[in-house]
């Protein structure tokens, strides 16, 4: 026997399925070949994972899931409270970032300058990473992008590290609330993206670990 | 970016069969329901994504499996990296409810978990081409055609390759060095 018929038998061969004329056969190989005998113990580790018992995903399961996948983004970035529209209570206030970017007037400027903030994320906590958005006027249809790169995320949105919809901007100061968790030791960045038409601003945030 | 929020329907129907199976490969790997859903959603919002492409492939849940597995292996990476212990994170291990609807003593679960978090520490270290290969292969028991289907890859090469990583995979667990941490020398004369 060689080596290529036991990779087909092996899988039987550790469940115990393999007839027993192939199974001597197959055994006495094993017996001279390593890598055939690494392979076996490999194909027992794989089915000791397979063997562990679960429990049905119920509908309940399913559903839940489901919500968080498919959502309408605006629909999701209001009901999750990230967009707070315009005025806040005194407390919030305190807490945001103290870059905030404006629009300033359209039709002008069309250079696209990055400003930059930092916040502290844990990996202990969900922090709400609070941002404001300045307007000078009623922005109606302009579209906030988010995306996330390194050890973060945003909580309950697991891999997705890219947001998107379309808001109102009231004229003042404008809340956005993100919950970050950081998920690894590295730390990671934010960037938010504001477009209008003839207008576009860019808002980084360096996400650092809180020690 | 495509978002299906009027699609909600669509992409339900297309999970829904592959839905307890991945649940239940997520849980053997996670060990904890909890973070199974977790992993559970993260391949959802990966497959959201590729939403398209899904629907015209005709081994989905090879698919979706392999995604997860991928998924899995980012998530230990990422745990070895954290300062944080992830060990204690797999609550249901405590949890009376949990342990009787899987019908196991606690005893048993700690050593099962220690057998476990070596087979998946080897998983990460083969990578995720190679442990999904395995995964799809020796766990959920897709054939080499069907796993040639979803890679593309020419049998001939799927079994040299199942062969080659089944070895390698027992190598590592005869090796008790894969128990201990990796020491890396940064300075200092020899």
């Amino acid at each position: 026997m060689k080596c290529e018929s036991v990779v087909e038998q092996i899988r039987a061969l550790a469940e115990g399925s393999l007839p027993r004329d192939e199974k001597t056969a197959c055994m006495n190989h094993i017996a001279g070949c390593q890598d055939c005998a690494d392979a076996l113990r490999g194909v027992r580790a794989m089915l000791v994972v397979r063997d562990q018992a679960t429990v049905p995903g119920s509908e309940r399961v399913f559903n839940r899931v489901m919500s968080k996948t498919s959502y309408d983004p605006h629909e999701q970035a209001s009901r999750r409270g990230f967009w707070l529209g315009a005025g806040f209570s005194g407390a919030i206030a305190a807490s945001l970032l103290a870059v905030a970017f404006a629009l300033g007037l359209l039709n002008s400027v069309p250079e696209v300058k990055p400003q930059a903030a930092e916040f502290f994320v844990s990996l202990q906590e969900v922090r709400p990473m609070n941002i404001a958005i300045e307007a000078d006027r009623l922005l109606e249809n302009a579209e906030i992008s988010i995306l996330l790169s390194g050890d973060v995320e945003i909580d309950g949105f697991g891999a997705r590290d890219q947001l998107s919809w379309v808001e109102s901007l009231e004229p003042g100061i404008n809340q956005l609330t993100l919950p970050i968790r950081a998920i690894g030791a590295r730390g990671g960045q934010v960037v938010v993206r504001l477009t209008h038409p003839h207008s576009e601003q860019i808002f980084v945030v360096q996400l650092k670990m809180d020690s | 970016m495509k978002w299906l929020g009027a699609d909600k329907n669509r992409f339900a129907e297309l999970m829904r069969p592959h839905f307890d199976a991945l649940f239940a490969a997520a849980q053997r790997m996670t060990r904890s329901a909890a973070d199974a859903e977790d992993l559970v959603q993260d391949v959802c919002l990966k497959a959201h994504m590729h939403i398209d492409e899904l629907e015209n492939i005709e081994f989905q849940r090879a698919w979706l499996l392999k995604t997860l597995y991928h998924r899995f292996i980012d998530v230990q990476r990422s745990r070895e990296r954290s300062p944080v212990d992830m060990a204690d994170t797999g609550a249901d291990s405590n949890d009376p409810d949990y342990l009787e609807r899987v019908g196991s003593r606690p005893d048993d679960l700690v050593e099962r978990d220690k057998r476990l978090e070596t087979i998946f520490r080897a998983m990460e270290i083969l990578g995720h081409e190679a442990s999904s290969l395995l995964a799809l292969h020796d766990i959920e028991g897709f054939s080499l055609e069907e796993i040639r289907q979803v890679t593309g890859l020419p049998e001939g090469t799927l079994k040299s390759r199942l062969h080659r990583t089944r070895s390698r995979l027992g190598r590592l667990l005869s090796n008790q060095d894969i128990h201990k941490p990796v020491l890396t020398v940064v300075g200092g004369k020899k």
